[in-house]
């Protein structure tokens, strides 16, 4: 048998531990679904009280807080439609129209349903796969990133709805943004124009609360229909609030393929969530049947990110405990959790503390089982209120609870203005039909782009040809290029995305 | 009845705000204080940090909220740093180099005076670790080897004047050997990249420190030791020094503010910390970490900053990577 491995399921089934598990994914939830309070804040929260905890407790609830926290991002998301977590964003597409049409109960719980499928197969791969996917990922080399960074970027080509080049202009946009700030080498100052608060450049979550919160009331003000209406669109079916069997077998491949990215980019250290989310919602719409309905309010373009965007963690956890590096931010976070009680994450941490680490799988097993619970809990009595709050107040509500939310990241105020800046910036960008969603993703990938290419450059001394004697560079130009060739075609044949964002 | 009962209520709820308050006499802090790290999460600098960071949060009774600010080996934290609000609930961990070495070399756009100084609480060991399964097994074959293999070997640093960059770039230098220089956020990545091969070595602190399994049981090979002496944890590495460079480099971490933060806070967050490094969970990292650890008040920091910002003047000088 196993070494280790009973002990440390045994070492979870204690009442204690479910219970401090469960706190730690109902403050996540809460958490997360204010937009602007992130699931890091969360895990940063509940760090000291793990303190007073033995290892397997506090990192249970540690990896509950997370996962809530993933969750309750995707709630905002649909609800809505702004991001309450950086991993949520690729959500909003299918999942606020959904709630526009009156389908909130069923965008929910399919949110839900697919990030446990996502947590449940990231879970077995860590579980049955870890070493084996560790020796995979370290063969990743800078030029090797880059290459698959590139491959990302072009996703955006196949994104861009109408107009190509409007597409690759808010890429552009976002590169450029994405650069203001001191460059991460030297340190030198660049697109801030002396203005010092500048020098960190443009923080992600006040900028996504901008672009997606205020537009979207701009737009429900502007609209003389939705102004009638006093209260957001109410489930006309009782199936409007399920997720039913053809659903999930709609969806079965949304899953899987949103899953399988989720690991992928998980076990490569760095990336995160953010950016599978959008790799499993753009792979899943292309490898579907029908490509033009994704972006209307269908329940697979829910599947497939949320599956992409928790699958992640199960993935971040490879490269942390078989390598000793975290995938990810909040699992460094959990990395330092280990080191507090004496345990070194690295290659021998299965011989070292064997009992714990199977404890640690047992807790994520777990954290999946009180996250369905709760969940269906507080989809029952969120979707059920919100749809009866007249909008006067909803929407007021919201955009506070937003703009308070960018602050109380950094109690920064530079941070609300950014978000207003880029709520008015968002606004124009979608009255002139640029998406915001190219922008984002070229801003989130830019710096592991650039990072990655002057490395490779160091590397070989300014030799990028031979990038394509790199097995792994090569794969991703290929799939760069029939991304490609798979959009252009998509735009022939007609059946390109309708755009939403 | 239900009047009396409202009033009761109201009363209850009125005692438990007033117990509920702050009445300490010290109104600092009065919300979560923000330390910026400069490295990469899972590096020594980053996860020594964080947990002296925990154990201080329970004495000041706020969190501490880490927020890892990479790049430049510190250069980018601390221009940041020096801009915000003197408060006392920004303060940033300052790697001494940042302020002793690096303004020789490069333009900062910082000096000492920018900034209020709390403690120091460690100091980094830095060595050049390679695979346990590459054909150099000293340092002098390293050596030889990059002069065999002129551009073709690449060495992993946290930064482009870390002192991992400046050791291999001196010795590189003296033997007439070149060798490519490859930063990394932090070691964290910087090892991943030696343990896919796709660096030949990592040179700096961090590396060893938080594989010492590995190097224990072959998987990795330590080379050399940067600092003045050889490491207790590592007795059997030799120092640059021993090999025959006249380069050795001691640096270390602490905290530090932008200048202007009102006493009694510096006094009380100083205190936090120095109190914090006593805590057990402190002590088990910085054991496993191999980190010497050194306490350190505000004014003894900076004097000692200040005599080794002269000293590594000359040092660099020497070296011949003094800015022009």
């Amino acid at each position: 048998m196993v070494p280790g491995l009973m002990e440390g399921i045994a070492s979870v089934l204690h009442f204690k531990v479910i219970i401090a598990i469960a706190t730690g994914v109902g403050i996540g939830i809460i958490l997360g679904a204010i937009p602007g309070l992130t699931a890091t804040m969360g895990i940063a929260i509940v760090i000291p009280f793990t303190f007073y905890m033995d290892p397997v407790l506090s990192i249970g609830m540690l990896i509950g807080a997370y996962k809530g926290g993933m969750y309750g991002g995707s709630i905002s998301a649909i609800l809505i439609g702004t991001p309450g977590h950086d991993s949520a964003v690729a959500t909003i597409m299918d999942g606020f129209a959904m709630t526009k049409k009156g389908m909130a109960g069923k965008a929910l719980k399919m949110a839900l349903y697919a990030s446990l499928f996502g947590d449940m197969t990231s879970t077995l791969a860590l579980i049955f796969l870890a070493p084996m996917l560790a020796l995979v990922t370290i063969k990743i080399g800078p030029g090797d990133f880059f290459a698959l960074i590139i491959f990302s970027l072009t996703i955006i080509a196949s994104m861009s709805g109408e107009s190509v080049v409007k597409g690759l202009i808010s890429a552009a946009f976002g590169m450029l943004v994405a650069t203001i700030g001191l460059d991460p080498v030297f340190g030198v100052r660049r697109l801030t124009f002396g203005f010092t608060p500048l020098d960190s450049g443009i923080e992600l979550m006040p900028m996504l609360i901008g672009l997606f919160a205020l537009p979207e009331v701009i737009e429900q003000l502007e609209n003389p229909l939705s102004r009638m209406t006093a209260s957001v669109v109410a489930p006309k079916h009782r199936d409007d609030s399920r997720v039913t069997w053809e659903d999930f077998k709609r969806s079965i491949k949304s899953l899987l393929i949103g899953s399988g990215i989720g690991i992928a980019i998980g076990a490569i250290p760095g990336i995160g969530s953010s950016v599978s989310c959008w790799l499993a919602y753009t792979t899943s719409r292309n490898q579907s049947k029908n490509p033009e309905k994704w972006g209307t309010g269908i329940v697979e373009g829910v599947a497939a990110p949320e599956a992409g965007n928790n699958a992640v963690v199960g993935g971040a956890l490879i490269p942390m405990l078989t390598l000793g590096v975290p995938g990810s931010v909040p699992v460094a976070i959990l990395m330092s959790a280990f080191l507090i009680q004496g345990l070194m994450p690295g290659p021998m941490i299965f011989k070292e503390a064997p009992v714990v680490v199977y404890g640690i799988f047992t807790s994520l097993f777990m954290s999946n089982i009180l996250l369905l619970v709760l969940g269906l809990l507080i989809i029952k009595y969120m979707a059920l209120y919100f749809t009866r709050v007249p909008k006067v107040i909803l929407f007021p509500t919201i955009i506070s609870f937003c703009y308070i939310g960018a602050y109380a990241l950094y109690q920064n105020m530079l941070d609300i203005k950014i978000a207003l800046v880029f709520g008015i910036l968002g606004y124009l960008m979608r009255k002139y039909k640029f998406g915001a969603a190219p922008f984002m993703i070229a801003m989130i990938l830019e710096p592991f782009c650039e990072r990655s290419l002057r490395q490779y450059m160091l590397m070989t001394r300014g030799d990028f040809l031979s990038i394509f004697t790199h097995p792994i560079a090569d794969i991703f130009f290929v799939l760069t290029i029939v991304t490609v060739f798979v959009a252009i075609r998509q735009r022939l044949r007609g059946t390109a995305m309708t755009q939403t964002i | 009845m239900m009047k009396k009962g409202i009033l009761v209520f109201m009363a209850v709820l009125c005692c438990g705000m007033l117990i509920g308050t702050n009445l300490s006499a010290a109104d600092f802090p009065q919300k979560a204080i923000t330390l910026y790290i400069p490295y990469s999460a899972g590096g020594s600098t980053d996860t020594s940090a964080r947990v002296l960071a925990s154990a201080a949060e329970k004495i000041l009774g706020q969190p501490i909220t880490c927020v890892n600010k990479t790049g430049g080996g510190g250069t980018v934290m601390l221009s940041l740093l020096k801009n915000q609000k003197p408060d006392g609930y920004t303060i940033g961990v300052l790697p001494d180099s940042a302020l002793t070495r690096t303004p020789h070399i490069l333009n900062v756009e910082y000096s000492f005076k920018d900034f209020d100084y709390i403690m120091k609480y460690g100091l980094y060991t830095m060595f050049c670790v390679v695979n346990g399964d590459s054909p150099y097994k000293t340092f002098k074959d390293f050596v030889e080897y990059a002069r065999k293999n002129p551009g073709k070997v690449s060495y992993a640093t946290p930064g482009a004047m870390e002192a991992g960059a400046l050791a291999l770039y001196y010795v590189g230098k003296i033997e007439k050997v070149q060798w490519n220089m490859v930063p990394f956020p932090g070691s964290a990545e910087g090892m991943v990249a030696l343990f896919g091969k796709h660096v030949d070595a990592w040179s700096d602190a961090g590396g060893a420190e938080t594989h010492m399994a590995e190097v224990k049981a072959g998987k990795l090979r330590v080379l050399a030791a940067y600092m003045g002496s050889r490491s207790p944890a590592l007795p059997d590495v030799p120092t640059l020094k021993e090999l025959g460079y006249d380069f050795a480099i001691n640096s270390g971490i602490g905290f530090c503010g932008p200048t202007g933060i009102p006493k009694d806070r510096l006094k009380l967050l100083e205190a936090a910390f120095i109190k914090a490094a006593d805590s057990p969970e402190f002590k088990k990292v910085t054991e496993r970490l191999m980190m010497p650890t050194v306490k350190l008040d505000g004014k003894t920091f900076l004097e000692s900053m200040q005599t080794d910002h002269v000293a590594l003047g000359k040092l660099l000088k020497d070296i011949g990577v003094q800015k022009k």
